[in-house]
């Protein structure tokens, strides 16, 4: 999962914890796969991802505390498409969970937790670091031949 | 421009929720706030209307889960209708569609509420 050579960033920015600024960041997202060459479903679906990534880093790994921010960063290499998300909240592994079966939530009746099972089934890969400066960089891949 | 409005429709024997612009993480207390009204005066017989959603994300699919028993406990439902085909697909990812009846339109929608065993083609 190290950039390689040719590693391109097209957008970096530091984001609010604030949920009205996900319009914002999907957006971006939207626009710039679209650019990358991907359908406008799967730029959709890109957008919906990092929504939900965003949703759980401004909920979860901060508590809602809209003082915060996080850096929210797009970068290309031959036919992969990164987003990478980068705060200092609460640490929250997406992959340490379980796959949801969605018969037995459907059952149960539940409620939430299906951003990270949305972010699994859009996303090619998924990558979580917790740095020893606090930091966690959530890494979501999609790769252009996949579609 | 507004980024969301809802708002609550009588259409007998339904209520109709008109929804517009996106539904994320940021307006989907909105929708709760609407549909705890509507459940709490104890209407039960519930249309969603997609028609000029652009968007949702998990947290709008929540808010129907966090109302869907209690509705159905009371012999009523939420019927879902008129989506574009990109917000169906969100639905459809997430394999929503054996949980909720999803309708063209609004119209298709009342007609099961009305003759809930008659075929709608």
């Amino acid at each position: 999962m190290q950039n390689k050579p040719n590693h391109t960033i097209c957008f970096r920015q530091d984001v609010p914890t604030r949920t009205e600024e996900l319009n914002h960041i999907r957006e971006i997202v939207e626009a710039e796969a679209l650019r990358f060459g991907f359908d406008e479903q799967t730029a959709f679906q890109l957008a919906l991802a990092v929504d939900e990534a965003c949703t759980n880093i401004i909920k979860h790994s901060y508590g809602g505390d809209p003082s915060q921010s996080f850096e929210f960063e797009i970068s290309t290499s031959e036919d992969s498409f990164v987003i990478s998300l980068t705060d200092r909240g609460k640490t929250f592994n997406p992959k340490g969970l379980p796959q949801l079966d969605m018969n037995r939530y459907f059952e149960q009746m539940r409620r939430g937790g299906l951003g990270v099972h949305i972010i699994h089934l859009v996303m090619d890969d998924v990558d979580y670091t917790t740095a020893t400066n606090h930091s966690n960089l959530l890494r979501m891949i999609k790769h252009l031949q996949e579609e | 421009m507004s980024q969301f409005t809802v708002a609550i429709r009588d259409n007998p024997p339904t209520q109709v929720v008109d929804l517009n612009g996106y539904l994320d993480a940021h307006t989907a207390p909105q929708l709760e706030q609407t549909l705890q009204r509507l459940v709490s005066d104890q209407n039960y017989n519930i249309i969603v209307n997609f028609r000029d959603l652009t968007y949702i994300s998990s947290a709008g699919l929540g808010v129907f889960m966090a109302f869907i028993e209690d509705v159905r406990g009371n012999q009523g439902d939420i019927k879902l209708a008129g989506m574009s085909p990109k917000v169906y697909n969100v639905f459809d990812l997430l394999g929503f569609p054996m949980l909720y009846e999803i309708y063209d339109d609004e119209h298709q929608a009342r007609q099961r509420f009305i003759e809930p065993n008659e075929t709608i083609g």
